[in-house]
């Protein structure tokens, strides 16, 4: 009996030494590997995160490692749903992969935790276009990540069909209320956006804009002067909603997602989609791209407004973030690569892949759709004064304080989204712009506490 | 104590368990809490607020509106769940064969609630959906079932109990074969009519499977998430957000961690609170529990 009970203690001891040490394996596997020792030719592994194992990156590289083949790519692929959520806990654990794709106002908001490498001293920014490093560099001036993509926001429209319905490509926004009206005796929609995804409200943004919002930001966010309600904010809402009731947006926009708006503008079944030149996959190898039917388009002008008209929203808002911890030689092959990526070379090949790198003077040596090619002038052209984003903007005025900011954030995001669907009307305007003067109103409040005026 | 005592043999073979529950259930609920006392944005280090956010939490409308989804998907699935599977609990009882019955009924439980909700999304859009593309055949007008004001919580309901009324009707069927037989003979012999026999024989003897059905459905219905999620996300302008879809933007499309754990800490009590209270309604004294 004594035996049998010693040895149940023995196994019931090994069995928790078992636990602890899976517990304790479980931490070390967590830790930055340091095999590499690359000095010259010697093999280096650089482990690289992003939402898709066919993004530019791996394109690129592929062709940056026939002149480099002790640099090899271990791609990390994670889904979009997941993959904020990924970073943030490979941040908390001190497990970042030596870099990845990340949004700019993400590695903005978490470049305090230390965990993302400052890459000031190893960008130029006089190589990029104006405006590149808005969204991704900190009240401090630094920059939180290799530029992607220049997204230029606005509006892609199918020409043909509008030819084909009698119709001018509109210029006011009263033409847009008779061509909503054509659309629609047609069978057909005018604008694909629904308001399933909050997110894709480029070119409703860009309409704040030319309706002389960004001329009131200071009053509305810094000084606290005016309110929200009683700004070109409110006048441009009652414009959704007009445009809502002439039937411009699907009847069911509630449940429409930006793919969905995109499957529609190919189908078409509408004629326009707001959208960001970073978010055309599918668009830009379709047929009526190719042929020429669809045009990047920057909407409507708003004559009655002071605001300039002839802007243009360019942001680049996403790019690649460096672990603050990778070793000097996998940063070294880091620097060498990105070097070939933002090179003539590099450009060429992430614009065969639909990417437009901001690269100052870039001009295209390949062979891209009418569509393509307009979007590389739109991002090197300089006629159109840059603006930034409504978000940058509005956080700007509060120095990139995030914390105070976050519940300004999405309100006009869900507002517009609201208008769309039909889920606020006309008559409800005024209590939501009334919720949204408070929130202003907070988060100017907060920020004075915070600065201590 | 003696190292070799039948104490210290227990406590090390229970040590792997509580060592995992402490490490996956212990500490992240602390964690959560203490996170929901402070104002805690993305990554950067968080500062105790007192209860700061639970007082902007009662306030948020969205929060009520939430709440409210939540109450109607509850209550909803109780109520249309348990007589649902009851029947079908009932009729799989029966004693011809009805192997193909039992399998497509209880079929939709194994997907995931994602991909039922993705299914029901195709049958409910109101632009693209088969429901409003019949109606319309036949001259009627659209609903809009989901994606609007009022009605996504009903559909989300119904999705859930189509789901799972099959997984709670096997357990009904459970306890319908643990029933003595003699109880109902018992009862026809007296004259009890079938209403009768339901309430006075069949219900108080499956008392048990009936609380464990109805427990679960009240928790579920308070957790309920993936449904909604794939059927509006949430909106248009929350319209359509419970409790968890509503704690999930917070966290994770907005990052304001300390104001998601406030919500995520009201849902734990929430479930936690309602099946204690539910249990002791319905347990009588010197029934065990």
């Amino acid at each position: 009996m004594k035996r049998n009970s010693k040895l149940s203690t023995i196994i019931a001891l090994i069995l928790a030494m078992l636990m602890l040490l899976i517990f304790v394996g479980c931490q070390q596997s967590q830790a930055p590997s340091t095999d590499d020792d690359a000095n010259g030719d010697e093999p280096i592994t650089l482990v690289y995160q992003t939402t898709s194992a066919d993004d530019v990156i791996t394109k690129v590289f592929a062709e940056y490692q026939k002149t480099h083949q002790n640099v090899s790519l271990d791609v990390q692929v994670v889904d979009t749903d997941n993959f904020n959520t990924k970073v943030m806990s490979q941040i908390s654990t001190n497990t970042l992969p030596d870099f990845f794709w990340w949004n700019a106002s993400n590695s903005v908001g978490n470049f305090g935790t230390g965990a993302l490498l400052d890459l000031s001293s190893y960008i130029d920014e006089k190589n990029f276009v104006e405006g590149t490093f808005t969204s991704s560099k900190t009240s401090n001036g630094e920059l939180t990540l290799f530029p992607a993509e220049m997204q230029i926001q606005g509006f892609l429209i199918n020409t043909r069909l509008f030819k084909e319905l009698g119709l001018d490509i509109p210029e006011t926004y009263d033409d847009l209320i008779k061509a909503a009206k054509v659309f629609r005796d047609n069978g057909k929609f005018l604008f694909g956006n629904g308001a399933a995804d909050t997110w894709d409200t480029w070119g409703w943004y860009f309409w704040l804009e030319l309706n002389g919002y960004l001329d009131e930001i200071d009053e509305i966010y810094v000084d606290g002067t005016k309110k929200p309600s009683e700004s070109k904010l409110a006048e441009t809402m009652y414009k959704f909603a007009e445009l809502r009731e002439a039937g411009a947006f699907s009847d069911s926009a509630s449940t429409v997602t930006y793919e969905i708006a995109k499957t529609s503008l190919l189908a078409e079944n509408c004629g326009i989609i707001t959208t960001s030149t970073d978010w055309l996959a599918g668009i830009l190898d379709s047929e009526q791209a190719i042929n020429g039917d669809f045009q990047y388009w920057f909407g409507v002008t708003f004559p009655d407004s002071n605001a300039d008209q002839n802007v243009c929203v360019k942001t680049c808002g996403n790019g690649y973030c460096v672990s603050a911890d990778i070793e000097q030689a996998k940063l070294d092959a880091i620097l060498d690569f990105f070097d070939y990526f933002y090179s003539q070379e590099g450009c060429d090949i992430a614009l065969q892949q639909g990417m437009v790198l901001p690269v100052e003077g870039y001009e295209s040596s390949v062979e891209v759709t009418p569509l393509v090619e307009s979007i590389v002038s739109l991002t090197t052209d300089n006629s159109r004064t840059p603006i930034a984003t409504v978000g940058s903007l509005t956080l700007a005025a509060v120095d990139g304080n995030t914390d105070i900011w976050i519940d300004n954030a999405l309100a006009v995001d869900n507002m517009i989204c609201g208008l769309i669907a039909g889920t606020i009307t006309k008559d409800e305007i005024p209590d939501y712009m009334a919720n949204y003067d408070a929130v202003v109103a907070k988060m100017i409040s907060d920020y004075h506490n915070i600065v201590g005026e | 104590m003696h190292i070799y005592s039948k104490v210290w043999r227990r406590l090390l073979l229970c040590l792997p368990v509580i060592i995992i529950f402490c490490v996956y259930m212990i500490y992240p609920i602390c964690n959560t809490i203490y996170t929901s006392f402070t104002r805690q944005i993305m990554l950067r280090p968080g500062w105790w607020v007192g209860f700061e956010n639970y007082i902007t939490l009662f306030k948020d409308e969205v929060f009520w509106r939430a709440l409210k989804n939540t109450a109607i998907i509850t209550i909803g699935t109780l109520v249309l769940q348990l007589p649902l599977a009851y029947l079908i609990g009932s009729f799989m009882n029966r004693p011809y064969k009805n192997g193909v019955f039992k399998t497509v009924t209880f079929m939709p439980y194994i997907l995931s609630g994602i991909m039922a909700g993705l299914i029901w999304s195709f049958l409910l859009d109101s632009g693209f959906g088969l429901f409003n593309n019949i109606l319309i055949s036949f001259g009627a007008e659209g609903i809009e079932w989901i994606g609007g004001k009022t009605l996504t919580p009903y559909s989300a309901t119904l999705v859930c109990v189509w789901q799972s009324v099959g997984y709670h009707s096997v357990l009904f069927l459970a306890g319908f074969k643990t029933m003595p037989k003699n109880l109902l003979e018992a009862a026809n012999i007296d004259g009890a009519n079938a209403l009768q026999r339901t309430f006075y024989v069949t219900i108080p003897s499956i008392k048990e499977t009936i609380k464990v059905s109805a427990t679960a459905i009240l928790i579920g219905g308070i957790n309920h998430y993936q449904q909604t999620l794939m059927l509006t996300g949430g909106g248009p302008v929350h319209y359509s957000e419970t409790l968890s879809t509503y704690a999930y933007y917070t966290q994770f499309t907005v990052f304001n961690f300390g104001y998601g754990a406030a919500m995520a800490t009201i849902i734990l009590i929430l479930a936690l609170g309602l099946s204690i209270a539910f249990l002791k309604l319905t347990t009588k004294k010197g029934d065990t529990a």
